[in-house]
């Protein structure tokens, strides 16, 4: 036991004691979430030029009250410099200045346009005299070289749109306050079921926010599958160094297979268990830095360790039998491709698994143990009652699994850390599960 | 004596192909034993089952007297040929993590105590890939010693290495031996085994070959030739009894035929007035005689090509 657990410590080590490691855990969640930091950070270090938007109004109507909202925007942009919008939003003030020119024809329109084009304003639209007409169909065009995706478009349609209805109100002598009053939308809450506690009260369901509710399951899904996977691949490369630098020998002349095989997937847990501890208290930290710590789903942290270690156990074993039959790691990807597509299924049906989590596929799949860590995480942080049968039995499965993948990739390994011939085929792998090519026939 | 490893009619095949055959050797304790042999032609195997990594498929397999078990035996020590380190383990760690699996867990004065005999002491923190071929020869070589092994198997552990660190290794391996310890030794270079082992053992094609004494082998294998040199470098006369003879600088090779004694052939030679100023009876090299045994016939590289 004292071996195994020499083995253990080398391994644990091996996994976190290196530059590599500290690299690879801080920047595998900035590379994921980098699809959304890195603009609006990027955008933060933009400077806030103020966009100039030349407006020819021809109803007369619109532009002095969008000046003023305008005016008022920048006024606040100011004081939320380090908020939300100004992070992800247009954060630059907007200008609105009268056309000047003598006419409005297309030459006035191309000679804005290159003006445009050379950056001495932003955009410039037009306002049909008919803008704020009773009945009437307006015509009000916006130019930019991004006009499709313009938050500047967005943000001058909303306005004229506002100043146009409530102008238009006023000719009727309906007051605007009145109706803004009648079409003020009404939420519809989602909650989760109600519950029984054990003193037999009627616990009222929690008030669900939507963007949570996606948010969570998929934050959890990432986390489970980062740290499989920073587990499980350096197995498969340690496995071929020992292999290749017949360091296997030296070892298997220690110890037994069996027990170089236990002693590394104890190193192996609980270095993926020192990631997860890094990331929850890192997690923590940062939620009770902005005031989230009601957003963390607390009650599924012990089913994920559970379902973490089963995982780690599952994959680096198989990843270990995987490297002990190759010679390269380029051998290992064709065999680590099918794997690693397994244990990604719950990702085809994310949405799905989210929105309906007791829903035929993802029930199914959360019983499959190469999806079953994945998917169950997602279905038990998604805020669905899971029946505790289905866990149970999920958890029950996942066992036999491990227990029977870990045997199997024992005797693979056994076979394979001491191969020296030609790699391998699949099908030559399988049979060594039944009969150890290197005892005589 | 007692032996330290013995193997009694042991086979062993991988499938169909049998890499070893009824193979029957001992190893006396304390002893330098060699084991030459071609590649493929079982050694590796044999060591394997000595390591108790591979099982016999017929046959025992005693070493340091226990014959039955699948656990490797912490008392001894295995150096692979030229790796068997990690690259990226610093020195001392490396060294530590091997005589621990060894069981022995108080190893900090032995490793110590290595490293600074054998000049190793400034790289103990040094990571393994930062080291010449030369110190992570001796790096392997501590690793399985520092376990105080009671048989050490030292696969090629001089290769590659100068004339410097290889006396420095040679001399740890024959102190290795002074305080008890039997070491076999898997070797290529048939001048070191000559000169180092006290016993030869060659495997071919997995069968045994030769067992016994360089002494005694050189004479189970010597061949009948005299080494000659007569006064003033003269051509020796007609003698008779023999096949052929020829000129070297000032010596003659003389073969003699199968019935005939060297002794016979210097009486000749006295008989006939000569004046003999070097009369040898030649033994054949090891390195002679394991070309001589393990050269494909001319059949067998027809057939191979």
């Amino acid at each position: 036991m004292r071996r195994i657990l020499t083995i253990a410590i080398r391994e644990y080590r091996a996994m976190v004691g290196t530059k590599a490691f500290l690299f690879t855990i801080i920047m595998m969640p900035m590379l994921m979430a980098g699809g959304s930091v890195a603009p609006a950070l990027l955008k933060k270090m933009q400077t806030n030029k103020p966009k100039q938007l030349v407006i020819i109004d021809k109803s007369g109507e619109i532009l002095a009250p969008l000046q003023v909202l305008s005016e008022k925007r920048n006024g606040e942009l100011e004081e939320q410099a380090d908020g939300m919008e100004a992070a992800f939003g247009d954060s630059s003030p907007y200008e609105f200045i009268a056309f000047d020119g003598e006419s409005w024809d297309d030459d006035a329109r191309f000679e804005l346009s290159e003006k445009v084009r050379s950056r001495d304003i932003y955009a410039f639209a037009e306002i049909s005299k008919n803008a704020t007409e009773l009945g009437a169909t307006p015509e009000i065009a916006f130019y930019s070289e991004d006009a499709a995706l313009s938050q500047a478009r967005r943000w001058f349609s909303r306005r004229v749109n506002e100043i146009v209805q409530s102008t238009k109100l006023a000719k009727a002598k309906v007051d605007p306050t009145v109706v803004g009053q009648a079409l003020t939308p009404v939420d519809v809450d989602g909650r989760g079921l109600l519950t029984k506690s054990e003193t037999g009260a009627i616990e009222q369901a929690e008030k669900k926010d939507e963007l949570l509710s996606l948010f969570v399951p998929f934050g959890i899904m990432m986390l489970m599958f980062l740290i499989i996977f920073l587990a499980a691949q350096p197995m498969l490369e340690a496995v071929l160094e020992e292999k290749s630098e017949r360091i296997a020998e030296v070892l298997l002349g220690s110890v037994s297979a069996r027990q170089l095989l236990m002693g590394k997937l104890i190193g192996n847990v609980a270095g993926s268990l020192t990631v997860f501890a890094l990331y929850a208290a890192g997690g923590y930290a940062l939620a009770a830095y902005n005031g989230w710590t009601d957003m963390i789903p607390f009650h599924i942290v012990p089913w994920f360790v559970v379902y973490q270690i089963l995982g780690v156990l599952f994959f680096s074993s198989l990843f270990m039998a995987i490297g002990s039959a190759v010679k390269q790691l380029k051998e290992a990807q064709s065999l680590l491709l099918p794997v690693w597509t397994l244990m990604f299924l719950p990702m085809f049906v994310l949405m799905q698994a989210i929105q309906d989590p007791n829903s035929a596929i993802p029930t199914v799949l959360s019983f499959f143990p190469p999806s079953a860590p994945l998917m169950m995480m997602i279905r038990l942080s998604s805020g669905a009652q899971i029946p505790m049968w289905q866990v149970a039995a999920s958890i029950g499965i996942m066992l036999v699994a491990t227990f029977l993948v870990v045997a199997a990739a024992a005797r693979i390994f056994q076979v394979g850390i001491l191969w020296q011939g030609k790699t391998p085929k699949i099908g030559e792998v399988v049979k060594w599960l039944f009969r150890n090519p290197l005892v005589g026939s | 004596m007692n032996n330290a490893v013995e193997l009694s009619g042991v086979t062993k095949k991988f499938r169909t192909q049998t890499a070893v055959d009824q193979l029957d050797l001992a190893v006396p304790t304390g002893s330098i034993y060699g084991f030459i042999g071609p590649n493929g032609s079982g050694k590796t195997t044999t060591i394997r089952m000595i390591l108790r990594i591979f099982q016999p498929d017929a046959g025992t397999v005693s070493v340091l007297g226990k014959t039955a078990g699948t656990a490797a035996d912490s008392r001894l020590g295995y150096l692979p040929e030229e790796r068997g380190l990690y690259k990226r383990m610093k020195v001392y760690d490396v060294c530590a993590y091997y005589a621990k699996l060894k069981g022995h867990y108080d190893c900090h004065a032995d490793i110590k105590d290595w490293l600074s005999r054998l000049g190793a002491s400034d790289w103990a923190r040094k990571r393994v890939d930062a080291l010449s071929k030369g110190m992570a020869q001796k790096v392997q070589f501590i690793t399985s010693v520092v376990a105080r092994p009671e048989l050490l198997i030292l696969d090629e552990p001089f290769s590659g290495l100068d004339p410097v660190n290889l006396e420095v290794l040679r001399d740890a391996v024959l102190e290795m031996r002074d305080r008890g310890t039997t070491v076999i030794f898997s070797t290529h270079d048939m001048d070191v085994a000559e000169k180092l082992c006290d016993q030869i053992f060659m495997i071919f094609n997995g069968r045994k070959v030769l067992d016994g004494s360089v002494d005694s082998i050189q004479e189970q294998h010597a061949r009948n030739q005299v080494t000659l040199r007569l006064a003033g470098g003269i051509e020796p006369p007609q003698l008779n009894g023999i096949e052929t003879m020829s000129a070297g600088s000032r010596e003659y090779s003389l073969q003699l035929a199968a019935s005939q004694s060297p002794q016979n052939v210097l009486q000749q030679l006295v008989s006939k007035g000569c004046e003999v100023e070097h009369f040898e009876l030649k033994r054949p090299s090891l390195h002679d005689i394991f070309v001589s045994i393990a050269r494909p016939s001319e059949n067998e590289e027809g057939s191979e090509s």
